[in-house]
């Protein structure tokens, strides 16, 4: 039975190296044809454009008090010819809507929402007295993909871009998001642009003025994943008009797509992923050519928990999210009518991040047990640990070469160091402690308890 | 076993000491241009801002890198000009030599060189490549074909307008958004030039752009084939009430009616109507749109208030009537309309 299992992961690895290698691969070839489009000459004839779609951008916010007007007042100078701003109170027990009010001059109005989506009660809405195109709903709490929708309902844009109250759009990322709907606006139905950590980073008035890499381990270890989750993995989907995600924190969506497809589905805490994987599978079913583009340039700084407590509430939330995304979808699973998305990025998803972590983790057991009773030789068990860290490294150095050529955001030599560091680093604890606290999302399913929510501590004091 | 696996370790260690070279080799290439970039972007756009107010020696380039910096600085610096400061800079791109380069790299095999030329020229937009750029409509790309396209409709001759609708005609399929851009750059040149993507023989997808492209502008010339676009599909017939009310065609009332109380037709393409009758400010409509602010579906009655709202006296007595004794969905649009 051991050696069985030993072959089973053997397998497991080779699988694995075959699909993130060829995602990677496929990652490089989408740069490059990002990078050679000459960007800059289409954002400007975008931001002139009188056929540019209208935004709505949907903020959602609980107990975002201490960050919230940063945020508010960073949207205020986006650059985009036509679009409006959305908070959505949802039910915030702290000042939120209170500093809002008075920092916008907001008093209550008269507003009749379309009732396209379900969600809970709104109390109250506010718009300034002024022309700003802004819009206060508080309402009561229903959780991120309640608020959504509700949003979504009050909205009157072409689009509607989701972000969290506590992250902060460069000036430019709205229209680079935007480009594709203007590209391709008959089958664009959602993009999604880079998230990146603002922890570390000197932010002023709403807007990040220093980059920088963060302080703390943990912080840090989170920044090296975001790197290679966004620029080699997402950007490899992209390409093979695969990909499941589009970040909570700051993604663009085809309004009557979404409408079209139920909104976003309150009972999973993972709504982002959900939505977009059931965006596949109703574009297919109704036969509707469609594209989900992720965009390497564009970027939305979030923060990120410092902690380990908070770190494991967020990555149990988060893999809560992918196994029910996986359940209330599970008809798209090896089924060839929804093409790579049900072929290989699904299937993928299954193996690698749900069933993943367990595969690994009881490698581990398995193979120590193995060596101690002479069924392999140590030498082996190292050298495949040493495989395993070198091709982890190869992924993260893939990675970082492809946000060099994109973007190049931490150009120093320190920082190239750092990153490296810590992506060797992960392997020895951090890697193993996320996979626990993966498993641990599986008794969450069942037993779907509640999650606290980061306490934020807004970004007047992220400079740190 | 042991020994595949230290030689595979061996062949990933090798791969992974590349890869580190080889970012190591990107990360000083994209330095040494940061450190060009710093050094000569200063110089280029001052010599440009100089020779613009001042029109005083053109700037003169001394080596490839100043060269291709002057050019950079250019371009970004063409998008902010008008007038005869932006002549200027175009007349030293030409004096330079910059536009017969361009003109000559439309011939480029490579697709990517001639997609930056295309592109640059479309920036420039410059009569004087005229004869490469109506080349460039032949070209087996449609990016190039639709950057050549929208400098043509810029400042080709009248004739060559025709060319140009056929252009964007032809790739409204494959490069929507270019296309697109195509169709605005007809319209902003020419309104009269958009006829024929207006007619009713032309491709619905190129039409749906012209109609929105029409009514955008605020073309009032075209007022007349929006008006017949208003009895086609439920689609364009939406857009083109859009735009009509944009134009604020007041010939189009009558249709916009028939339009709004036609219950056969798509609710989108009906309150599209309601909101066009609105912006032209029609208080004869006062008595149809009061109906449908009382009627079921949402879109109607939000188009009816907002329109009623926009109606003086007439459109707002309506809505106190609503607000007063109509039903609870009519008096929340009602109310939300007098408020603003």
């Amino acid at each position: 039975v051991v050696i069985i299992y030993l072959w089973f992961v053997f397998a497991f690895s080779v699988c694995f190296v075959a699909v993130t290698s060829l995602v990677l691969v496929l990652a490089a070839v989408e740069v490059r044809r990002y990078t050679a489009r000459g960007q800059v000459a289409n954002l400007r004839v975008t931001l002139r454009s009188p056929l540019a779609p209208s935004i709505s951008v949907l903020v959602t916010a609980y107990n975002e008090g201490p960050g919230i007007i940063d945020s508010v007042r960073s949207l205020l100078a986006l650059d985009y010819p036509d679009y409006e701003i959305i908070v959505i109170n949802d039910g915030s027990t702290d000042d939120t809507s209170a500093r809002l009010i008075e920092a916008f001059g907001l008093r209550p109005v008269h507003w009749a929402a379309q009732p396209v989506l379900h969600h809970r009660p709104v109390r109250a809405v506010y718009a300034p007295r002024t022309r700003l195109n802004l819009l206060l709903i508080e309402k009561e709490n229903g959780g991120k993909s309640d608020a959504l929708n509700a949003g979504i309902s009050f909205s009157t844009g072409d689009l509607f871009c989701s972000m969290d109250g506590d992250s902060v759009l460069e000036q430019d990322a709205l229209a680079k998001t935007a480009l594709p709907f203007i590209e391709d606006p008959g089958r664009t139905i959602a993009t999604g642009g880079m998230v990146r950590i603002v922890n570390g980073c000197r932010v002023q008035h709403g807007r990040v003025t220093r980059v920088a890499l963060p302080h703390s381990h943990v912080a840090m270890f989170q920044v090296v994943e975001y790197v290679r989750a966004f620029f080699g993995t997402r950007t490899g989907w992209t390409a093979m008009n695969a990909l499941l995600i589009v970040s909570g924190a700051f993604g663009l969506f085809r309004r009557e797509a979404v409408i079209a497809a139920g909104g976003y589905r309150t009972e999973t805490l993972g709504e982002d992923l959900e939505l977009v994987v059931r965006l596949h599978r109703t574009c297919r079913k109704a036969g509707r050519p469609y594209r989900i583009v992720y965009v390497p340039d564009p970027v939305c700084w979030t923060e990120a928990p410092e902690s380990l407590r908070y770190l494991r509430k967020q990555r149990r939330r988060w893999q809560r999210g992918c196994i029910e995304a996986l359940l209330f979808n599970k008809g798209m699973l090896f089924n060839p009518r929804y093409r790579t998305a049900g072929l290989l990025a699904l299937p993928s998803m299954l193996v690698f991040e749900v069933l993943g972590p367990v595969i690994e983790l009881l490698g581990y057991v398995v193979s120590i047990y193995a060596v101690m009773v002479g069924l392999i030789s140590p030498l082996t068990y190292v050298l495949f640990l040493v495989l395993s860290v070198l091709y982890g490294l190869f992924l993260t150095l893939g990675a970082i070469m492809l946000e060099d050529v994109s973007a190049n955001r931490f150009p120093a030599w320190e920082d190239l160091r750092r990153m490296l560091l810590y992506a060797v680093g992960e392997n020895c604890g951090y890697r193993q402690l996320l996979h626990v606290w993966r498993i641990e999302a599986f008794g969450d399913v069942v037993r779907k308890p509640g999650f606290e929510v980061m306490a934020h501590k807004g970004f007047s004091a992220a400079d740190q | 076993m042991t020994a595949a696996l230290a030689g595979t370790d061996a062949a990933l260690a090798a791969l992974v000491g590349l890869l580190a070279l080889s970012l190591t080799a990107v990360r000083v290439v994209i330095r040494l241009r940061g450190r060009r970039r710093r050094r000569l972007w200063p110089p280029a756009s001052q010599a440009i801002a100089r020779y613009v107010t001042t029109g005083g020696d053109p700037p003169r380039p001394a080596h490839r890198a100043e060269r291709a910096m002057l050019l950079e600085v250019a371009l970004q610096t063409l998008f902010d000009l008008g007038g005869s400061e932006r002549d200027l800079l175009v007349e030293l791109l030409e004096q330079l030599g910059y536009l017969d380069d361009a003109a000559a790299a439309l011939t480029a095999r490579r697709r990517a060189v001639r997609r930056r030329a295309a592109e640059m020229l479309a920036v420039t937009a410059t009569p004087a490549v005229l004869p490469a750029l109506l080349a460039g409509l032949d070209d087996p790309d449609a990016l190039v074909r639709t950057s050549c396209a929208r400098t043509l409709a810029r400042v080709g001759a009248p004739d060559v307008l025709p060319r140009v609708a056929a252009a964007a005609e032809r790739d409204i399929a494959t490069a929507p958004g270019a296309a697109s851009a195509v169709v605005l750059a007809l319209g902003r040149r020419d309104p009269a030039a958009l006829t024929p993507l207006l007619g009713a023989d032309a491709p619905q997808p190129v039409k749906m752009v012209a109609v929105a492209v029409a009514g955008r502008l605020r073309l009032p010339d075209l007022a007349p084939a929006l008006r017949a676009c208003l009895h086609d599909g439920d689609q364009l017939a939406t857009i083109a009430a859009q735009g009509l009310g944009l134009i604020g065609d007041i010939e189009a009332v009558g249709e916009l009616r028939d339009l709004a109380r036609d219950a056969h037709r798509a609710v989108r393409a009906r309150a599209a109507a309601v909101t066009a009758l609105g912006s032209i400010g029609d208080p004869w409509s006062v008595p149809l749109l009061e109906p449908l602010l009382r009627g079921a579906d949402w879109p109607l009655r939000a188009a009816a208030a907002q329109a009623l709202g926009q109606l003086g006296e007439p459109g707002a007595a309506a809505l106190r009537r609503a607000v007063a004794s109509g039903p609870a969905e009519a008096r929340e649009h009602a109310e939300a309309a007098l408020q603003w």
